[in-house]
């Protein structure tokens, strides 16, 4: 059997009519490195390319959403979501709540509130404020005037990167690993 | 003056040292085409979308390891035939189809359909195949022999066949 025995030039035809659309106008933005600091702002090529991959079909899935006072009474509650995701590998993953992760690694945030609010992390050190957020328009990733905002673990334990808008709270913890 | 467009492998290498503008250079010549083969292995928009984005990311990250013995289409397509994930469930809305007046109007949802429901080896090399590439070359891009990328080809093409016999018949 070669290669010319399987062609098919009909069958590629029919399967060639199923198009694609336009696929996005840019690639992921290059952005270099810069890991001087704890936080970090306008980091890392993964950054800009971290949060476009998770893509929004996973932002489809119900939210794990804190609902503020309010809630209880039928009355519109203010809402705040906040999503990690980290490179691994070269891919993006989402972390789970409890997940482990290595000292060394960067974390960056996604995040949907109907309010401004606040990101701060909870570290072995203490507490340390991240950055203000203004996703009032839905979703937004946390970046600063540099670019998107990442976060360095530089020492192992558990980090519960918080998120505060009005009266909602919404808390994500990770362990940090040594290797 | 030389007027003509650098080769692929020519921005790879411009890329390699460093000159960013490469990389959008090769974005606009392959999106369209890397992302008309992802949304047909994905099976959905959003999934195609994802992958897209992530062989872009790869392209990036590992843009050293690429060598200019290879070409490039093949070395791209080698990552986006492994980036991402297929979609759960085909989306035929996804596609852009014209219809022709001699079609059956559920052809491109059987199409699709007949796609997903293939083994998803089996339809990477299908569509590769489909994309011009020869067996040893796909072989190669999906670490398999040329006869099971040939098997592979056949037994799709078969289970293709099967699934839009059965629209004739219905």
């Amino acid at each position: 059997m070669t290669d010319d025995d399987l062609r098919d030039p009909e069958m590629d035809a029919l399967f060639g009519r199923l198009k694609a659309p336009a696929p996005p106008l840019h690639p992921p933005a290059i952005v270099v490195p810069l890991y001087r600091r704890r936080w970090i702002q306008g980091a890392a090529l993964a950054a800009a390319l971290l949060l476009s991959v998770v893509g929004a079909r996973q932002l489809q899935e119900p939210l794990v959403t804190a609902r503020g006072a309010g809630a209880a009474d039928g009355a519109a509650a203010p809402t705040v979501e906040l999503r990690l995701v980290v490179e691994r590998d070269g891919e993006a993953k989402r972390l789970a709540q409890r997940e482990l992760c290595a000292v060394g690694e960067v974390v960056y945030f996604r995040v949907a509130a109907s309010e401004a609010a606040a990101l701060s992390v909870e570290g072995p050190s203490g507490i340390e404020a991240i950055a203000a957020v203004d996703a009032s328009d839905g979703v937004a990733d946390v970046s600063g005037p540099d670019g998107l905002v990442g976060y360095r673990f530089d020492e192992p334990g558990p980090h519960t990167f918080i998120l505060i808008s009005g009266p909602s709270v919404h808390r994500w913890t990770v362990d940090v690993t040594t290797n | 003056m030389n007027d003509r467009a650098p080769t692929d492998e020519a921005l790879m290498i411009a890329l390699q040292r460093g000159d960013h503008a490469a990389y959008e250079v090769l974005y606009q010549r392959w999106s369209a085409r890397i992302f008309h083969f992802l949304i047909r292995r994905t099976g959905s928009r959003s999934a195609a979308e994802d992958a897209l984005q992530e062989t872009w990311m790869r392209v990036y990250r590992f843009r050293d390891r690429f060598q200019t013995s290879r070409r490039f289409s093949s070395w791209l397509y080698a990552i986006a035939a492994n980036a991402g994930h297929d979609a759960r469930e085909p989306e035929p809305e996804s596609f852009e189809w014209e219809p022709s007046g001699e079609d059956h109007p559920e052809l491109r949802d059987y199409l699709v359909r007949a796609l997903h429901q293939l083994d998803p080896k089996d339809r990477r090399v299908l569509l590769l195949f489909m994309e011009g590439f020869a067996s040893p070359e796909i072989g190669q891009m999906v670490n398999m022999k040329p006869s099971a990328v040939r098997m592979r080809i056949r037994r799709a093409r078969e289970k293709i066949k099967a699934t839009l016999g059965a629209l004739d018949d219905g």
